[in-house]
């Protein structure tokens, strides 16, 4: 380990694509770079760890923030911390910090069974509506529900076979999108890169499909990126956000960037900018 | 670097910048292979399923 050099571990539980563009940024910068595998780890307060810094990048949410939890515990910054991670992680949290904030996002409901369910749809302006997983990603479990017949098999299938996060239905009204979503980066407050996911579906990831293009981020959307990282915190931030024809609106927030597709077709070197980040949140 | 899918067992030309746990896909059996070590010997397995809370 050079003597002034900063070190920053990089967790992860798998390396991808995104990793491999970090671990390339690195070399530019005066760092050493620890590549940690979190299931290699004990987390135990004994243990001795000699990181400046740690770059969150494990695929599994859950075992970031225990990681997090511990890292944080004994004084070494954490990237995202888990605050951040915690609200990101949970999509009801999201909306809840969104709407603390005024930030304009998707109309949303938490219910815990089928006749609220029904209730809640009827005040949202009725079907379609979409039932999605408070926590997950690249469009798992993500459904849209048309018509009354399939909300109650949907939530009855939820209800006899899925574990109890499942059976907590949070629904958004279906946006009508113009074939495609935007995927926006705010890094510490910089909102500094944004494509379009274009796709015929209606569920727009790139992890599913959808095609990455290049997005000029406009005065609204710049704003509605720096509005959503007052409401989140401080970190690095995938936001994406609806075209409406009233503006935008925040659909959910990603606290892991997959931005290898960002990168590809913006050339704005994100992996650079978040090992940046890193080194200012670094002890 | 040459090693054997541990699925389907075709040898594989793996690239020389392969890294301990990178994921990459057979071109045979295109299921996903993770690389376990790099040593003398290159350790093979086939990745793990995508689990509930993985993601962005
Ligand atoms: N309320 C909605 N209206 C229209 N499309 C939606 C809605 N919610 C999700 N989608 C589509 O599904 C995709 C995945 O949903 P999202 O909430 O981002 O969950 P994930 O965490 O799986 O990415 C979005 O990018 C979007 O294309
Ligand atoms: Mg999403
Ligand atoms: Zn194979």
């Amino acid at each position: 380990m050079g003597k002034n050099k900063k070190n920053i571990c990089l967790l992860h539980n798998t390396i991808r694509g995104d990793e491999k563009l970090l671990i390339e940024a690195a070399k530019k910068f005066a760092v050493n770079l620890d590549v940690v595998d979190v299931t290699d780890l004990i987390l135990r307060t004994k243990g001795q760890f000699k990181f400046d810094v740690i770059l969150d990048r494990c695929l599994s949410s859950t075992k970031g923030i225990h990681a997090g939890l511990f890292f944080e515990g004994i004084g070494i910054p954490f990237v995202n911390t888990v605050k951040v991670a915690q609200i990101c992680e949970d999509k009801f949290a999201t909306s809840m910090k969104l709407t603390e904030y005024k930030v304009p996002t998707v109309s949303f409901a938490m219910v815990f069974n089928v006749d609220q369910a029904k209730i809640a749809i009827e005040e949202m302006g009725g079907y379609p509506i979409v039932i999605k997983p408070t926590v997950g990603s690249w469009g798992r479990l993500v459904n849209k529900i048309n018509d009354l017949d399939a909300l109650e098999a949907i939530l009855e299938h939820k209800d006899t076979f899925a574990g109890p996060i499942h059976k907590s239905f949070y629904l958004q009204k279906y946006i009508e999108k113009p074939g495609r979503d935007i995927r926006v980066h705010n890094i510490n407050g910089q909102v500094i890169a944004a494509i379009y996911r274009k796709s015929d579906h209606w569920i727009t990831n790139t992890a599913r499909g959808a095609q990455p293009l290049p997005c000029r981020i406009d005065q609204d959307l710049e704003n509605i990126a720096k509005l959503t990282g007052k409401a989140i915190g401080a970190g690095i931030l995938g936001i994406d956000v609806f075209e409406t024809k009233d503006g935008y609106l925040v659909n959910e927030v990603n606290h892991k960037l997959e931005f290898k597709n960002v990168q590809r077709v913006t050339s704005i070197d994100v992996a650079s900018k978040i090992i940046k980040y890193c080194l200012t949140c670094a002890l | 670097m040459k090693a054997n899918c541990p699925i389907c067992d075709t040898s594989l030309k793996l690239s020389a910048d392969l890294i301990e746990s990178e994921v990459f896909e057979c071109v045979d059996c295109h299921r996903k292979i993770v690389v376990k070590s790099i040593g003398k010997k290159i350790e093979l397995e086939e990745a793990p399923g995508v689990e509930e809370d993985w993601g962005e």
